[in-house]
């Protein structure tokens, strides 16, 4: 049995390994951004009851599991993970450690520990499809969470997670991200080297695929920044970390910038208004920006 | 002062083993470096292209510099001299100074001609150098506001003046600036980032990897 093992730290968005081999590097991203954005909304939507979940198929399947969590949830902290490949079939298995708080019935703030472990099937540039999932109590604690991690905190990762699983060529998922078919309309400003351009997403991106042609984005850090004066927009900046090969066949890495603005609209969808990806100097040596 | 930190610095910088794969396969890094005019020493336009089919060691700083450019100059002079003369010719040290406004073509001919005549210096509009600059994600701060006279900066090649009032009135700006060396591929790839700290031979067979490319 193959298997990969991962400690993910969602609050930073970073994942520290990854596989050497390009189709194994695209199979881990895109099954790994695919998996966490569904995570990110199933947590997501606990929280913020009107959302949906989007990214399962079999939604009605989870009513039952997802009515046992606790009610009145204003936060929920992801502690750690551990993700392992279970077989070539490709399921994977999530462990996922959080705190849930919730107000109790006294009218008091308290935080329960659980335990969940997720299995999902993900078929290669595919939507993953929740196979089982099991919750087990820790603890809990008397306290409030010193956290920010609400509904946007979670909204922006399942966003971000998807949109880079759409990058890596899962376009399935396009049918979750998409509002108002911003896809189609959208500008993409481009950055690489001295390449600069603004296009529509699709030209865009085929002008990035000369550069990065077969490979996997992993994020490394998300930035979510309200917009002064106007309330329904956010602005996401994405530090990537991609490596892959160009259409040539070379062996290329980037540091990608990405700053997404957002609307937010009435149903609590996000239409995308515009993309900006900057390629900076990946982070190689400790000394490459000393200055003498 | 500031050359025994530095060697300090690289000498604790070289100790920690930080060599990965990526050293070993050269990748292409993306969105580092890219197509740029400036002016040759001769004061001719040149183009980034002109240099393509050569491997190319590309470094920046100024000929004011009395600490990490002759030091570095001096590494890039011993790393030229472990290449064959087949494959200096097909190699190309190129040197863009991030002060154009004093280091005009003729300045650089001189200074860099000190460590090696194939070696090229490039300057510019501050606009071209400034862009060059921005494509490498290079960096340079200026030290001082007020002129400092040349003549109190101490160099490997000394500057002549011809007469006292010459050498008072020939000021320059100090800056620090980032001591990284790219090193690019015959296609202008930034493929790798070095440093004066980065063994002679080990820096060699990068070199010729990319020459046998």
């Amino acid at each position: 049995m193959k298997s990969l093992f991962l400690m993910m730290l969602f609050c930073a968005g970073a994942v520290c390994a990854a596989p050497a081999q390009e189709v194994d590097r695209i199979e881990y991203a895109s099954s790994l951004n695919s998996m966490v954005s569904v995570i990110m909304n199933w947590y997501g939507s606990l929280i913020q009851s009107n959302e949906l979940i989007s990214l399962s198929t079999e939604e009605s399947k989870w009513h039952n599991y997802r009515s046992q969590y606790p009610k009145a949830i204003t936060n929920i902290e992801i502690e750690s993970t551990d993700l392992v490949k279970l077989n070539e079939n490709n399921d994977y298995q999530f462990e996922i450690q959080t705190i849930i708080f919730n107000t109790n019935s006294n009218g008091v703030q308290q935080g329960q520990k659980f335990s969940e472990r997720f299995v999902f099937n993900v078929p290669f540039l595919d939507t993953p499809t929740i196979k089982t999932v099991n919750r087990e109590q820790l603890e809990i604690i008397i306290s409030e969470s010193n956290k920010n991690s609400n509904s946007t905190y979670f909204k922006a990762r399942q966003f971000s997670y998807a949109w880079l699983a759409y990058l890596d060529g899962v376009t399935t998922i396009v049918d979750f991200i998409n509002d108002n078919n911003w896809l189609e309309k959208a500008p993409y400003s481009l950055k690489i080297g001295s390449l600069e351009v603004t296009d529509s997403i699709a030209s865009a991106l085929l002008k990035r695929n000369q550069y990065l042609a077969k490979g996997g984005h992993l994020l490394r850090s998300i930035d979510v920044q309200k917009n002064t004066g106007l309330e329904d927009n956010l602005t996401l900046n994405l530090i990537i970390e991609w490596q892959g090969e160009n259409a040539s066949g070379k062996a290329v890495i980037a540091k990608i910038h990405q700053e997404i603005d957002i609307k937010i609209l009435k149903n609590n969808s996000w239409e995308v208004i515009s993309i900006k990806e900057e390629h900076l100097l990946p982070d190689l040596k400790p000394w490459q920006g000393l200055l003498c | 002062m500031l050359k025994p930190m530095l060697l300090g610095i690289f000498i604790f910088l070289n100790t920690l083993n930080i060599a990965s794969a990526f050293d070993e396969s050269l990748p292409i890094l993306s969105g580092v470096g890219g197509e740029f005019t400036a002016v040759d020493a001769d004061g001719n336009t040149i183009e980034s292209t002109n240099f393509k089919g050569s491997v190319i060691i590309l470094a920046f700083g100024y000929t004011n510099c009395a600490d990490v450019c002759p030091f570095t100059l001096g590494y890039l002079k011993r790393l030229y001299a472990g290449l064959s003369s087949d494959e200096q010719k097909k190699t190309r040290i190129v040197f863009v100074t991030i002060d154009p406004k004093y280091d005009n073509p003729d300045h650089l001919k001189k200074f860099i001609g000190h460590y090696n005549k194939d070696f090229i210096g490039l300057s510019g509009s501050q606009e071209q150098i400034d862009y060059i600059v921005s494509l490498y994600h290079a960096e340079y701060n200026s030290l001082a506001t007020l002129g400092v006279p040349t003549q109190n900066i101490r160099r490997v090649n000394p500057k002549l003046f011809a007469d006292s009032q010459e050498a008072k009135d020939d000021k320059a700006t100090l800056f620090s600036h980032t001591i990284t060396l790219y090193l690019l591929d015959k296609q202008g790839n930034t493929r790798s980032l070095e440093y004066t700290g980065t063994p002679v031979e080990q820096f060699v067979g990068k070199i010729r990897a990319l020459i046998h490319e």
